[in-house]
């Protein structure tokens, strides 16, 4: 497991990439990121939903309730230009700081 | 157990957010954890799985999480969302209607083109007719307030005398007496002067009005003044207002015309104003003279009669005005009982006072005709619609289960039809605005000079209205049909609602109208056409081509002058170089000649209404060479009937026929005065063939083929004569010639009226051939439409039935019997909407009877042919459906289930 700070940081990395293609709910980011990472990783509603509140009102994303055909209609969420931004900052940011901490530990990502 | 959901709400309670917001978050959380719930029961158990979402809500985490309220799309929508399941009306509920009803309507673009095209020609007809009468009888003359503007004439009811000009003292009584009116004023419209003086003489139309009158128009001259009370003095220097148009064209524009001395009618005026361009109050007028009345002179209720005009006081409206002057008539009858008994005022708005009961009735049948038209483009529009609720049958079954409102379901389909409307109505502005140039150009030069045939405003809203009651008539039964649908009916019978059901019995009913409306409109149509094409081909009588006609006034009423002028003018228009034969007359052939009585001598009739009538015309002996009619037996007039000698005439066959049955009507007396004290007796000496004879206004009262008599025009002097000459040349290259040859005789006197002889004829058609034509266009949309209708409706009975269908045939039945199956419900409709059409057809074209020439509403030919055509139309829309419906497959039909 990460340090706090770091996870804390990335949640919003996290989201912001599995948005980047793809609109998706809440459950299914959820989903996506529990299977993903294997079940490393894994948020309650009580992290995940005001997570994204706070990314909507910063602008990163928007949330939309989309009606289909035969479903309940849910609530979607898509990455905005903001959010485009700040996702290629983190990628560098975190490209910048896990090189810096493989120069340091010797670690290599395989 | 669900207490978790409860726990939830409390939980977001605590974030003090606004109720919607709450309402959405919870909402998605709910979402969250169900789904997670329905995830791990399989997995853990119920109960675990119970507890592990319990865990995630009571987690402080979440009760702790800070979320700030978010803003508008979120909020919006979720709003509208509930607000659209609850069926309360709203405008962003409107919207998505709107939304939804574009979608549904693009989901089927065959339907929708059908009916947008139906209903665009519905509404563009409409507005054209609309546009006609809004901008001729609607929208009133171009003055200020001109709504106040009244005209003042009188009516004698127990006389059966519905409308008579005032005499000139009734005028004076009602002027001086009256409050209503701020201006009242006098004039005498449609009197034809001669202008001259200083350029080549002219006949100009005008009108004689007392200052008042002028002022009442609130139009102030261009430059000059107009009259003035001190002008109407009898006997006082003549002063006279030209228009726009004769300042323009006669005088240049020439801003120096004030003061210029011109004749009027022989007599010395001079020009004292120029009235702006456009107007011409009171009827098309170029030139105003001054209306003078001097009513000490003659007895009450005699000499000139007026008629008034004033504008109404504010505040005072035509009906109080109207009991004013009524009080003060009865005042003038007690005084004046000889001449004023039972004389009452009538106080009528000046327009409808103006404009012929005739043509208001003939406008007014037009747009019920294109009320019709309208009204069938809602039913095919209704009709489609109605198919295609049945078709969502399901659709609307599904949304009343998730709780949308009956008037929802209902609003939703008449936003549909709103949404369709609003489209055609568009394009039927499109379709109006070409309509109304069309129009333009074939009447130009036919209308008073306040007509404005454009979309005004006014047309634009009639459009917006006219829109709106098509989606609301076309959408309101398939709505109804749609909210009244039974939900448990149709999830039980999965492919047949009851309500489609009964969907297609109203579409059947809505089909069988159509088919009575449209072939009404196709009788009318027919009838129209067969007259254009009788007037087309008919044969007149005289010859047209190579004949230029012209008319002279002269400003003498000395007979004796009357008659020499004439006889020089005789030789003189003779000697115009490629002149082969003129002639003079009173009138000319197949035009406005004068109706008489007459009486055959050695014969009674009982009263004075039972003289024959007759057309009465007084030609010189160059009339039948002009115009090429040979006499069939007898003679001719000649120059030998001159005004001395032995009063002759010649008479048409038909005359003929009518008064002298049993023998030659040659050597026979007639008595062209029968009603009056002089009687002119005159001896027939030849009969000639029947000439055709009409004019507007005369065209549905009287047959083209009237009695006719002919006399020598030297035998009875006139003070006016049209002129016709054959030439072998282009008829309007001896205008000018005509014009110098009356020059040298009277160089005040102008030839007006030049026109070639087949324009005469064409002028005397031009409104059976423009409203004739007109309805020709409303049947052939009428038509369109229906048979649209009748496609539209069976086809989709035979795609309803085509499982039957093919279970009929994979049981044997042969495709003749299908086809029999779809054709005979089809017969039934066309049967009886044909049957109660051709009723309404044969009273409409009564109705329409104006523009029928030489036509019987009845005409066997016409019921024919009509039936014929709405029959192969009907049967066209049928078996097209009822082939699809042979070939449809049963093991596919069955296994669409």
């Amino acid at each position: 497991m990460l340090g706090s700070d770091l996870k804390k940081g990335s949640a919003e990395f996290l989201v912001l990439s599995l948005l980047e293609h793809e609109r998706r709910h809440g459950y299914e980011l959820n989903k996506l990121i529990e299977s993903r990472s294997k079940g490393v990783l894994t948020f309650h509603i009580a992290s995940l939903y005001p997570l994204l509140y706070r990314m909507e009102d910063r602008g990163w994303i928007t949330g939309r309730w989309v009606e289909k055909a035969g479903e309940r209609r849910r609530r979607f969420y898509s990455i905005t230009t903001a959010g485009r931004h700040a996702l290629d900052e983190m990628r560098d940011g975190w490209l910048e700081f896990a090189a810096a901490v493989a120069q340091v530990t010797g670690v290599r990502y395989g | 157990m669900a207490d978790w959901r409860e726990r939830l709400r409390d939980v977001v309670a605590g974030w003090a957010l606004s109720p919607e917001e709450q309402a959405a978050i919870v909402e998605e959380l709910e979402q969250h954890l169900e789904q997670e719930l329905d995830d791990l029961r399989p997995r853990i158990g119920d109960a675990a799985a119970q507890e592990r979402i319990m865990a995630q809500v009571d987690d402080p985490a979440l009760r702790d999480a800070s979320v700030r309220p978010r803003h508008a799309p979120a909020v919006s929508v979720q709003s509208s969302r509930a607000r659209a399941i609850a069926g309360k009306p709203g405008w962003s509920a409107f919207v998505r209607d709107i939304r939804y009803g574009w979608r549904s309507l693009r989901s089927s673009p065959g339907t929708t083109a059908m009916a947008v095209i139906a209903l665009a020609l519905g509404i563009g007809l409409t507005t054209v007719m609309f546009t006609i009468i809004y901008g001729l009888l609607l929208r009133g003359l171009p003055f200020e307030r001109s709504d106040r503007i009244a005209m003042i004439m009188e009516a004698n009811p127990s006389h059966g005398e519905p409308e008579l000009a005032l005499s000139m003292h009734d005028f004076f009584a009602y002027r001086d007496a009256q409050k209503s009116f701020e201006t009242f004023g006098a004039f005498s419209p449609g009197v034809s002067i001669n202008i001259s003086g200083d350029e080549r003489p002219e006949r100009v139309q005008a009108a004689r009005l007392t200052a008042a009158a002028l002022s009442t128009t609130r139009v102030r001259p261009s430059f000059g003044r107009t009259f003035r009370a001190d002008d109407e003095t009898p006997g006082g220097q003549l002063v006279v207002v030209l228009s726009h148009s004769l300042w323009r064209d006669r005088y240049a524009a020439n801003t120096s015309i004030i003061g210029r001395p011109v004749r009027v009618n022989g007599q010395p005026a001079t020009v004292v104003g120029v009235m702006p361009a456009g107007f011409g109050f009171p009827n098309e007028t170029k030139l105003w003279l001054p209306l003078r009345l001097n009513p000490a002179a003659v007895p009450w209720g005699s000499g000139t009669h007026v008629n008034g005009v004033g504008r109404l006081r504010a505040g005072v409206t035509l009906a109080q005005a109207n009991s004013e002057l009524t009080a003060i008539a009865k005042r003038i009858e007690n005084e004046h009982r000889q001449s004023n008994d039972g004389v009452r005022p009538v106080v009528q708005p000046f327009i409808r006072a103006v404009v012929p009961s005739r043509v208001y009735g003939l406008l007014y049948a037009m747009f019920g005709a294109v009320a019709l038209v309208f009204l069938i483009a809602c039913t095919n529009v209704a009709n489609l619609l109605l198919a295609r609720t049945a078709h969502r049958t399901k659709e609307v079954a599904i949304r009343v289960a998730l709780g949308a409102s009956r008037t929802a379901i209902a609003r939703q389909f008449l936003v549909e039809s709103l949404v369709l409307s609003t489209i055609s109505a568009t394009l039927g502005a499109v379709i109006a605005q070409l309509g109304v140039a069309v129009f333009r150009q074939a009447i130009s030069g036919q209308t008073p000079f306040w007509t404005d045939l454009r979309l005004h405003p006014q047309v634009l809203l009639f459009i917006a209205l006219a829109a709106l009651v098509a989606s609301v008539v076309s959408g309101l039964l398939p709505a109804m049909t749609a909210a009244r649908s039974d939900i448990t009916d149709v999830l039980k019978d999965q492919s047949l609602g009851s309500s489609s059901l009964r969907g297609g019995k109203l579409s059947r009913g809505l089909v069988v109208f159509e088919l009575a409306l449209s072939s009404a409109l196709l009788v009318v149509a027919a009838l129209t056409t067969k007259s254009l094409l009788n007037l087309r081909s008919v044969e007149p009588g005289f010859r047209t081509e190579g004949v230029m006609t012209g008319r002279i006034t002269l400003s003498t009423r000395d007979t004796i002058r009357q008659a020499a002028f004439f006889q020089r003018a005789e030789e003189e228009i003779a000697h115009i170089p490629g002149a082969t034969a003129i002639s003079l007359s009173t009138g000319l052939p197949g035009s406005g000649w004068n109706e008489g009585a007459v009486a055959a001598e050695g014969r009674t009739y009982q009263g004075t209404r039972r003289f024959p009538t007759v057309r009465h015309l007084a030609v010189t002996p160059g009339f039948f060479k002009t115009f090429d009619v040979d006499i069939s037996r007898g003679r001719a007039i000649t120059a030998e009937d001159h005004a001395g000698a032995l009063p002759v005439a010649v008479v048409n066959q038909r005359f003929a026929d009518r008064q002298f049955p049993s023998g030659d009507a040659i050597g026979h007396r007639i008595n062209l005065t029968p009603d009056d004290t002089v009687e002119h007796w005159v001896t027939i000496v030849g009969v000639m063939p029947n000439l055709y004879a009409t004019d507007i206004g005369s065209i549905n009262r009287h047959t083209p083929w009237p009695a006719e008599v002919l006399t020598p025009f030297h035998q009875e002097p006139r003070g006016t004569a049209s002129i016709a000459i054959r030439t072998e040349a282009e008829p309007a290259s001896v205008a000018q010639p005509l014009r110098a040859a009356i020059a040298s005789l009277d160089p005040d006197l102008p030839v007006y009226s030049l026109t070639p002889m087949s324009d005469v004829l064409a002028q005397s058609r031009w409104d059976v051939r423009v409203f004739g034509g007109l309805f020709v266009v409303f049947g052939i949309v009428a038509l369109a439409l229906a048979s649209i209708g009748l496609y539209a409706v069976l086809a989709f009975a035979v795609s309803r039935r085509e499982r039957e269908m093919g279970i009929r045939m994979a049981l044997g039945a042969a495709a003749l019997d299908v086809i029999r199956l779809v054709v005979r419900g089809a017969v039934i409709q066309l049967v009886i909407g044909v049957s109660i059409g051709m009723w309404l057809g044969i009273a409409a074209a009564r109705l329409a009877g104006a523009v029928l020439f030489e036509v019987q509403p009845t005409d066997p030919s016409i019921i024919g042919v009509v039936i014929a055509t709405l029959a192969a139309t009907g049967l066209v829309a049928c078996v097209v459906p009822a082939l699809r419906a042979t070939k449809s497959d049963p093991v596919r039909s069955l296994r669409a289930e």
